[in-house]
């Protein structure tokens, strides 16, 4: 209904005040199809409605006992036809228009969609060497030909789409996985051996020869599978030995969170640097050789773009407050102080062992010289075989396997 | 009963068909909460207030009581009333 609103006002209406028999207005409106709304009854034989150009014209012509005036005309027709002699209205209206159709042939805004590793401002200053920039005008732009730029200035970036969307340009891209970096080439002499102490559970050689047994407790370094081993007629073979050995292990995460800490407080005291950047002209409020008064103290950086009606403007506002701060010693509780640690010791066990298989965890904790140690136990299964040069040193012998 | 309103009947009892959509000459009135009505198949208003609405709907005139109220929107297809709408009266 608003947006009808809107259109009447574009096409312009009047407001009619009839008198009379007024449900033989509206009867009559209705049957010549004349479009009626927002009807009052403003007196007992008064109705004031609203019609169009057409509508209003059409009812003048009828022979109605209903006494018709238009009390008010609302819309842009009337409006332009009030001000036509003005010239600087006229002007004013002309280059109002001007510096819209001007301003959006410029870049408004950049979004960046599917940044992963690359940083933005590093992909904004590889987009700005493109041209394609807050300020850059948009007839400018080669977006076959950025895309590509975009290839070779970041190799990281797989696929890349800039488009144009009104002022705004919207640049998708997906990076690349970088594969797995193997250190040993597939045809170097390599044995497995344990990446950790542990029990272990299965071997299974893709290549080579196990040297372990299911129940087997094996250490750090000792040998899983073997890449050098003598064949059934006693000859020397050597390959390039992998596979899986899944074993039992314990893993244990060790934190400390001190219970006094030393922390930066506000004082009160601050400063603001403001700026006003317009495409890319930047106005500072501020003196380049002006010092920041205090000694210490904490840096906020905030930076607003404008809108109006839900469109981004090229006009940003960056505030820069450095608060000064002085060192305070707090004491934690020993509950905040465990939290902390607890917190610490899952992003531990998240990022070291995310892929592992924990079957128990057991934790425990002390207070010893004003600090809280926590110790968490993770008791895993998990693939322990780690590819190594083979040792061309090593004797060789009858394998257990082969007996 | 004559044979045509026997067969609009038997038809919309049979396939469960709305009885607005089988004859064109019923008015079909929406109401939302109590402030809007809307109503297709107005032939006329007969008496417009703002305490009293009555519209011509051919087979089952509708007066509307209420206060406030203001007749929105009124065209061939649907009349809209706004206002607080107190109750609708069927006039058989």
């Amino acid at each position: 209904m608003r947006l009808y609103r809107w259109f009447s006002l574009i096409k312009g209406y009047f407001v009619i005040e009839a008198r009379g028999r007024c449900e033989r207005a509206l009867n009559a409106a209705k049957a010549r199809n004349i479009r009626v709304w927002d009807a009052v009854k403003t007196g007992s034989d008064t109705v004031v409605f609203r019609t169009d150009l057409s509508g209003f014209k059409k009812l003048r012509q009828l022979s109605l006992p209903v006494e018709i005036t238009a009390s008010e005309r609302r819309g842009l027709p009337f409006f332009l036809e009030k001000h036509r002699k003005r010239v600087g209205f006229l002007i004013g209206t002309a280059l109002f228009f001007a510096l819209i159709a001007f301003c959006s042939s410029f870049v408004w805004d950049i979004n960046i969609y599917g940044l992963e590793t690359i940083s933005e401002s590093e992909l904004s200053a590889a987009l700005a060497k493109e041209g394609v920039e807050i300020g850059a005008p948009l007839s400018k732009i080669n977006k076959p030909y950025a895309e590509l730029a975009m290839h070779i200035a970041c190799p990281k970036i797989k696929w890349i789409q800039i488009e144009t969307v009104g002022t705004t340009v919207n640049v998708y891209l997906k990076e690349s996985t970088a594969p797995p970096e193997t250190a040993l080439k597939e045809d170097e002499i390599t044995d497995v051996v344990a990446a950790k102490d542990g029990v272990i559970i299965l071997a299974v050689p893709h290549c080579g020869i196990p040297c372990v047994k299911a129940g087997q407790t094996v250490q750090k370094g000792d040998l899983l599978i073997a890449g050098r081993y003598m064949s059934y007629q006693n000859e020397e073979l050597n390959v390039h030995a992998y596979g899986r050995v899944m074993a039992k292990t314990v893993n244990v995460i060790e934190t400390q969170v001190p219970l006094k800490e030393e922390v930066l407080e506000k004082t009160g005291e601050v400063m603001r640097k403001n700026s006003i950047r317009i495409f890319s002209w930047e106005i500072r409020f501020y003196s380049d050789t002006e010092e920041i008064p205090f000694k210490s103290y904490l840096c906020e950086k905030e930076k607003k773009q404008l809108e109006l009606f839900g469109i981004k403007l090229p006009v940003f506002l960056y505030s820069t407050a450095f608060y000064e701060t002085a060192p305070q010693t707090v004491e934690i509780s020993e509950e905040i102080a465990l939290l902390r640690a607890e917190n610490v010791a899952n992003k531990l066990q998240f990022s070291q062992f995310g892929g592992i298989i924990v079957n128990d965890i057991e934790t425990s904790y002390k207070i010893s010289n004003g600090v809280l140690y926590y110790e968490c136990y993770l008791y895993c299964t998990e693939d322990i075989a780690k590819l190594v040069p083979a040792d061309m040193e090593r004797p060789l012998k009858e394998h257990d396997f082969w007996s | 009963m004559n044979k045509d309103r026997f067969s609009k009947n038997f038809f919309t009892k049979a396939f469960e068909i709305r009885e607005d959509v089988a004859d064109c000459s019923i008015p079909r009135t929406e109401l939302i909460g109590n402030t809007e009505l809307t109503v297709s198949g107005v032939q006329g208003i007969v008496e417009y207030g703002s305490e009293r609405i009555r519209l011509n709907t051919g087979k089952l005139p509708i007066t509307v009581v209420g206060r406030d109220m203001i007749i929105k929107s009124y065209n061939t297809e649907e009349l809209c009333i706004n206002g607080f709408i107190e109750r609708l009266e069927f006039a058989l």
